[in-house]
């Protein structure tokens, strides 16, 4: 089979600085061109005292392989790992700073959903310009068009203006317009990290179908079901490079063991954490600082607790607050969350020392959410601050008391009957046997 | 095979905007259909605009300050050098602007990014084809019979376009980097208007002076444009001139831009 994308040693650097000194205002690059001289005095001066560490990042280390036509793979890493960044050098928005990609067909890629997408315009419309967009001719697009508008299920609010569309409408729209172009590569990012069950299956679907009609397609997720489903074969990038590449099963569980440090003991600033924050309603309090609390252990052992320091400012005093938290798998899937005590904070900053109950889980990696807020379950509860997948939490095989994981965990059990029936019925089908 | 970091060949790419002229049709549509959807009056602020501008100008240097109109009534003078002025003006607002106002388009696809400014040209066009039928009434009104040297009248446009593309893709380019280029643009702009014959003819300007006036691709364009409505003759030096430095500010323009267009989706 004839190859369809290959990579021959690409590498991508970017600058830390964001806007280097020559690239910011004309009037910082003017001070830039005037000050040369004084710089290069200097220069000759201290040519002994040490040179200031380069401030630039590699976001893509020699990275090479090669996928052939109609195959599906998966591209799977860290938050940061480079996954992005080769997408973008694949669907030549960006281009590598050594190295190249050759790719042997028309690419489509979706790096974002309904890319050029224009509220004013009409669903119709937006099909013509997201396809153009995507590169597909106009008669491309009107033999497709009913097959779009069926697959998007829009064919109701077709002379409407997008802006007036639901999100899950203008979601479907737009994976219909990047699906139906005809294109030998498909080069999907992250599109089914929104959207509803249904239709992330409906996606699913459709690029299997691509991929088994022929296609090349190149997936990028995080969600491991979907890598699993999609794909047999995946590469496995960590800190830009590729750190494997073969049989999708064993990428996934090398995934698992590559380095995610996002946990920490101490305290670290809010502001300095990658996650997302949230809030909702009046804010009278907000996380300052997060943490593990100082003896606590990055891995923990099935049925330990779990052990948070939080610093935190209060606007007034505020009474009955309480923090909530949530363990989700690396797929996403909330698998525990559970409320603290309440209690009263004074005004200005304080201290939470809050500890879990015994977590039961399965050894494995989870993401962690943190919030603040007041009322529970029964009350009427608001988070005024949220933290999603502020940390990353490792369940280790080995129990709280020190037995290694092998057998059954009675906790799981504990208070949990499935009721139903079990019966044993004699089996007379000797040709069984 | 497309190698993807391969250097695109020729000045503006052209094959390749061949293939993604759909796009560019597209895009243009877009900034026409956009324009004035919920507005009571919808596609006729096209016309109105020029004609307020018109009507503005008659009163204050028709009548009050009576600038010279080559003998001709100042509405239509000023009409005639407002219309292919206001093509240029708007093409090089929107085509600097272009770039920086579309960072979702230039970070997650893939097109020649030439289709971007070209595409600027759209509406301006547009505007001026349904004006120019105002401008035909207006001749028909006040007994002027337009001359055939009308025909003309593309060529002189394509001028207008070139250089238009060249200011207005070089500044696309710039504003990448320096988005001091947003604050630059409509001063220039503004002050491009008054070096150009459009509210005084070319003649009001001192004879020592006035083969620097054709320096200014619009001058000639304006000049011309006149000259093909109302059958004056042509300066044919000062075209050639203005000729020249459109196509030289188009080649500057369009070159700047392709060199940076590879690194407009990590600056952007």
């Amino acid at each position: 089979m004839s190859i369809a994308i290959e990579a021959v040693e690409v590498s991508k650097r970017y600058s830390l600085q964001g806007v280097s000194a020559s690239q910011g205002t004309l009037f910082d690059a003017a001070a830039h061109w005037l000050s040369a001289p004084a710089r290069l005095l200097r220069r000759r001066d201290a040519a002994i005292a040490p040179s200031r560490e380069p401030e630039e990042f590699w976001a893509l280390r020699d990275v090479s392989f090669k996928v052939e036509h109609g195959e599906a793979i998966g591209v799977i890493g860290r938050n940061g790992a480079g996954k992005s960044t080769l997408l973008k050098i694949f669907s030549r928005v960006t281009e590598p700073t050594s190295g190249h990609v050759k790719l042997n067909g028309r690419v489509a890629s979706l790096l974002e959903v309904g890319t050029g997408f224009h509220d004013e315009l009409s669903g119709r419309e937006n099909i013509f310009l997201n396809g153009a967009i995507l590169g597909m001719r106009r008669q491309e697009i009107a033999r497709r068009l009913d097959q779009i508008i069926d697959y998007a299920g829009v064919a109701k609010f077709l002379e409407l203006p997008i802006k007036r569309y639901s999100s899950g409408m203008k979601m479907r729209l737009a994976f219909a317009v990047g699906a139906f172009l005809e294109s030998e590569i498909l080069i999907v990012d992250e599109v089914l990290a929104v959207g509803d069950a249904a239709f992330q299956d409906k996606c699913l679907g459709t690029m299997r179908e691509a991929a088994r009609g022929g296609r090349t397609v190149l997936f990028v997720s995080h969600n491991m079901a979907a890598i699993a489903s999609l794909t047999r074969r995946c590469v496995l990038l960590d800190g830009g490079r590729v750190v494997y590449d073969g049989n999708t099963a064993d990428a996934v569980q090398r995934y698992g063991g590559t380095r995610d440090e996002r946990m920490w003991r101490g305290l670290r600033a809010v502001e300095d954490i990658e996650c997302s924050r949230r809030w909702r309603g009046e804010v009278v309090a907000r996380m300052l600082a997060v943490g593990l609390a100082d003896d606590q252990s990055e891995d923990i052992e099935i049925g330990a607790p779990l052990r948070f320091q939080i610093r935190l400012d209060a606007d007034v005093p505020v009474q009955r607050i309480r923090v909530g938290y949530s363990i989700n798998t690396k797929s996403g899937t909330c698998v525990l969350s559970g409320l603290s005590p309440l209690v009263d904070v004074p005004k200005g900053t304080s201290m939470l020392q809050l500890a879990t109950g015994p977590l039961a889980l399965q050894p494995g990696e989870y993401d962690l959410s943190l919030s603040l807020g007041i009322g529970d379950w029964q009350d009427q509860k608001w988070e005024m601050d949220c933290l999603i997948g502020f940390g990353h939490l490792r369940v280790v095989e080995r129990f709280a008391d020190g037995r290694p994981f092998g057998s059954w965990y009675s906790e799981w059990a504990r208070g949990l009957s499935l009721g139903g029936s079990l019966h044993v019925h004699p089996c007379s089908d000797t040709s069984a046997s | 095979m497309i190698a993807a970091n391969q250097r695109r060949a020729g000045l503006l790419g052209l094959r390749e905007i061949l293939q993604y002229r759909d796009l560019l049709y597209v895009l243009a549509r877009r900034d026409i259909a956009v324009r004035y959807r919920q507005s009571a009056l919808g596609a006729l602020w096209a016309v109105l605009q020029p004609l307020g501008t018109m009507a503005i100008w008659s009163v204050i240097f028709g009548r009050v300050i009576r600038i010279p109109s080559e003998g001709l009534p100042y509405p239509l003078f000023a009409f005639a050098g407002l219309l292919p002025w206001l093509f240029f003006a708007n093409t090089v607002t929107t085509a600097s602007a272009s770039v920086i106002n579309t960072p979702s388009l230039i970070t997650k696809v893939y097109f020649p990014r030439m289709v971007i400014p070209l595409a600027a040209l759209g509406a301006p066009l547009l505007d001026f084809l349904v004006s120019s039928m105002l401008m035909l009434a207006l001749c028909l009104w006040y007994g002027f019979l337009p001359s055939p040297a009308l025909l003309a009248l593309p060529g002189l446009m394509a001028i207008a376009a070139m250089a238009a593309i060249g200011v207005g893709s070089f500044f696309a380019a710039m504003a990448v980097s320096y988005r001091d280029f947003r604050h630059v643009l409509p001063f220039t702009v503004s002050s491009w208007l008054l070096l150009t014959p459009v509210i005084y003819p070319a003649s009001f300007v001192p004879e020592a002076w006035r083969p620097l006036l054709y320096l200014n691709p619009m001058a000639g364009v304006v000049e011309g444009i006149r000259a093909a409505w109302f059958g004056l003759p042509f300066n044919a030096t000062g075209l050639a001139v203005s000729t020249s430095v459109a196509a030289l500010m188009f080649v500057i323009g369009v070159w700047r831009f392709r060199s940076m267009e590879r690194r407009f989706a990590d600056l952007v």
